[in-house]
């Protein structure tokens, strides 16, 4: 080192210096300045500044990529939160996730889906829960580890709970599992299931609604594929690769776009009645999907959605039997989207 | 503020190093205090106080026992210096502890439960508490001139590079400094390159490796498997964290011109407990030699006495790293093998233990021991221990094995390369060309740079202590 002459070092020295300087003075000018009246003797003025001096770096942006890149291209591994398998395929963590009351969950879970089934009998209404699988569970062939044990049998294990309990649930795994006919049911860098699989789910209930000899509201319901679009799933999130993402991946993905309308038969100033509620996550709730347009075509009949996204299956089903529609006009069957992954979760996200 | 923050590297780093070099000579001690307090303060102005607080009382003691004309008087100033400083570090940090124990014990014979007070604990206070006594008894005992005046003597208690999380200075050590440095493009060149080493070992490799030792030490019941490779995760961790961190602070003294002392030498090649102790947080170690193992009479009362003051010497260096039995025990567990070492005969030969044993019996303790100080309690570090002799079995579960990140195993694997064979590695690299070292001290800085932005914020470890 010593071997470089002193105006070499001198020059690193202050170039050092100055690029270090010019990156943090550009930081406090993008940065959104604390409120004066913020107190600096407990640090709290100072917590705030730096917080913004951080997220307003300007190379944060390039570091998250190249570091996401490194980790995906080279070691093949996501951030906390998903999992890499083949052939660029992504999995949400919370399926591999086993939590110290796993079980307990479970058998809570079924618990309530038992007590809704008997609330909503007592007032004629029929509910319907669709246990949705895992995506590793359908895709097992792409994983790279190996689940825990207690997480692949857990849709099954689930069944069984229910099953000691009287309650009837519909298994989409079957629908979602890709065949000769139908092409992926899960999307490859999303946690969720893609159109393909979202009509086939929608087309076993309608089948099974069929047989449970129901009578519905008729409407006439028209679904309309549009083009194919680029779509970005939820786990890519978890692979920052950013700019770089055109030369080491994820690839982008494509998916179908469809639009649904209906008619009701009264037309427009007919019975407002609705006959179906659909209550779920954001497997019903996200418009990509049109798991409700699916549904509603399939069963030729409107439908309701109180889905949301990001709070589980339990909480929306909750907020569904208070609600004014429900007290006012019931439906006559509510479909519950359940993926099986939430059934071992605390209940309540 | 930590070195491995945006605010520091971009921010306090630039605009201090340009004011420093700005201000005339006679100015920069100044400049040191200003920075080092603002540099303290980010974190909570008001503690500052403290530490302010305790380096007065710390240069009066000292001022008070240079000059006294009386044994009497030099002794009571000493005494009442160093009880002040302890006091102030027993009042923060040992308080809750303390009153924890009084409570459990309140409880246990029937009595009332004791409301214990929640006490902030000043970050940096047990370095600052150590290097405050060094100075008092340094310049008591004459080895050390006092300070040339109090803005040196604060600017030396409060220096940012170490002010933190050690190295533990010794007043002595940077007395002759203060006065007379120098400040040299090399030198600063140096500086910038053991700060890139420094960031690297943290950013690289520990922040890597920790969430492995995170994940598998909240096991409650893990396999030989999980349990020996979260001990060595953390191994590894705590290695790089630290010595990281000592790197940082000598790479910052170098740009400001102070020569500090090493605080890592390869600790983990060490062949006896003995030894590790001369390669693992030196300045420590050296601290614990001058002030208290020899103050207790050091080998000069006989074997057994010397036993004692090595055991206790140790576990008093535990004390000193948290208020919890996981440390106390921990100090005492590296004791009670020093001390048996130097009935083997430690002090006269380099090689205690049989050549074929001494290395991977020396990190089995070692690892042994560095689970009781990781563990957040005495029950978690038994639940550990009863994974490694296999207790538990010994094949990784599939609920841990999905976790394992490769990222995680390469930090781990490197890192275990670096500690046994850096040095080899090192030496390996001293005919490099200079402007290829110079290269690569920068693309190392940008890397670790990137690694820092890329991730969430990461506390050093040692910042508990």
């Amino acid at each position: 080192m010593l071997m470089i002459n002193e105006k070499t070092q001198m020059m690193a020295s202050v170039g050092f210096l100055y690029f270090l300087a010019a990156i943090g003075l550009s930081a406090h000018m993008l940065m959104e300045k604390p409120a004066i009246n913020t107190s600096v003797i407990d640090g709290a003025m100072q917590s705030i500044y730096e917080k913004g001096f951080t997220e307003a770096n300007p190379l944060n942006d390039a570091s998250i990529s190249v570091m996401g890149t490194i980790k995906y291209a080279a070691f093949g591994q996501a951030e906390q939160g998903a999992v890499v398998g083949k052939d660029g395929w992504l999995f949400t963590s919370e399926e591999f996730e086993v939590s110290p009351d796993f079980y307990e969950n479970m058998s809570q879970s079924a618990t309530e889906i038992a007590r809704v089934q008997a609330f909503l009998k007592r007032k004629g209404i029929t509910l319907i829960p669709v246990i949705v699988p895992d995506k590793a569970d359908v895709y097992a062939k792409h994983l790279r580890v190996s689940r825990p044990a207690e997480t692949q049998t857990r849709r099954k294990d689930f069944f069984s709970l229910l099953a000691a309990r009287n309650v009837m649930a519909l298994d989409a795994y079957d629908a979602l599992r890709p065949n000769d006919l139908r092409a992926n049911g899960f999307i490859k860098d999303d946690t969720h299931w893609s159109p393909t699989g979202s009509r086939a789910v929608a087309e076993i209930v309608a089948a099974h609604l069929k047989n449970l000899d129901v009578e519905l509201a008729p409407a006439t319901v028209t679904t309309v594929q549009g083009p194919k679009v680029d779509f970005d799933g939820d786990l890519l999130q978890f692979v920052p690769t950013g700019a770089l993402r055109k030369v080491f991946g994820p690839e982008q993905n494509q998916i179908a776009t469809y639009t649904t309308t209906v008619e009701a038969a009264g037309g427009l100033f007919g019975d407002a009645n609705v006959d179906v509620a659909l209550v779920g996550t954001s497997f019903s709730a996200k418009p990509e999907w049109n798991f409700t347009g699916f549904l509603q075509d399939a069963l030729a009949a409107d439908v309701l959605n109180f889905a949301s996204e990001g709070q589980g299956p339990f909480a929306p089903m909750v907020a569904f039997l208070a609600s004014d529609t429900f007290q006012d006009t019931p439906p006559k069957i509510v479909v519950w989207e359940i993926p099986s992954r939430y059934t071992s979760k605390e209940m309540i996200q | 503020m930590i070195f491995s923050s945006s605010i520091f590297i971009f921010g306090f780093l630039p605009l201090f190093l340009t004011v420093y070099y700005a201000a005339p000579k006679s100015a920069r001690s100044v400049v040191i205090l200003i920075g080092s307090y603002a540099f303290y303060g980010w974190w909570r102005l008001d503690y500052l106080a403290v530490v302010f607080g305790m380096s007065v009382i710390s240069y009066l003691a000292a001022y008070v026992a240079y000059t006294a004309t009386t044994t009497t008087i030099k002794t009571w100033a000493v005494r009442l210096g160093v009880a002040f400083d302890l006091a102030v570090l027993g009042y923060f940090k040992y308080t809750m502890f303390a009153m924890s124990g009084l409570s459990d014990l309140s409880v246990a014979l029937g009595g009332a439960d004791i409301t214990v007070p929640a006490i902030i604990l000043p970050i940096g206070i047990s370095f600052h508490t150590f290097q405050s006594i060094s100075y008092i008894i340094d310049v008591s005992r004459k080895d050390a001139p006092p300070a040339r005046n109090l803005i040196d003597f604060l600017a030396f208690g409060s220096l940012f590079p170490q002010l933190i999380a050690g190295p533990v200075l010794r007043y002595k050590d940077l007395a002759d400094q203060f006065a007379n440095r120098t400040h040299t493009p090399a030198k600063f060149v140096q500086g910038i390159s053991r700060f890139a080493q420094g960031l690297a070992m943290k950013l690289l490799i520990a922040d890597n490796v920790a969430p492995l030792a995170d994940r598998i030490f909240a096991l409650s019941n893990p396999t030989g498997t999980e349990s020996w490779l979260g001990a060595s995760a953390y191994s590894i961790q705590l290695l790089f964290d630290f010595a990281g961190y000592s790197s940082m602070a000598i790479g910052l003294g170098l740009m400001i011109g102070f020569q500090f002392v090493e605080n890592f030498n390869a600790p983990y090649i060490s062949q006896s407990i003995t030894e590790f102790w001369r390669r693992w947080h030196i300045s420590l170690s050296m601290w614990l030699r001058d002030y208290l193992y020899l103050p207790l009479g050091g080998n000069r009362r006989g074997a057994a006495r010397t036993y004692i003051n090595l055991a206790m010497t140790m576990l008093l260096g535990g004390l000193w790293h948290g208020a919890n039995w996981t440390f106390i025990l921990w100090g005492a567990w590296h004791g009670i093998w020093l001390a048996f070492e130097r009935a083997l005969g430690a002090k006269s030969k380099t090689q205690v233990w049989p050549a074929l044993i001494a290395w991977p019996l020396t990190m089995t303790l070692v690892m042994i021991g560095w689970v009781m100080f990781r563990a957040a309690s005495v029950t978690e570090a038994f639940n550990m221990y009863a994974g490694m002799i296999g207790l538990n079995g010994w094949s990784l579960s599939a609920s841990m094995a999905w976790q394992i990140q490769p990222t995680e195993i390469v930090a781990l694997l490197l890192g275990s390369v670096i500690s046994v064979f850096g040095q080899r590695l090192a030496g390996m690299t001293t005919d490099t060309p200079a402007a290829l070292q110079l290269t690569s001290t920068f693309a190392l800085m940008v890397m670790a740079c990137m690694a820092l932005l890329a991730q969430t914020h990461s506390p050093f470890l040692y910042f508990q202590f």
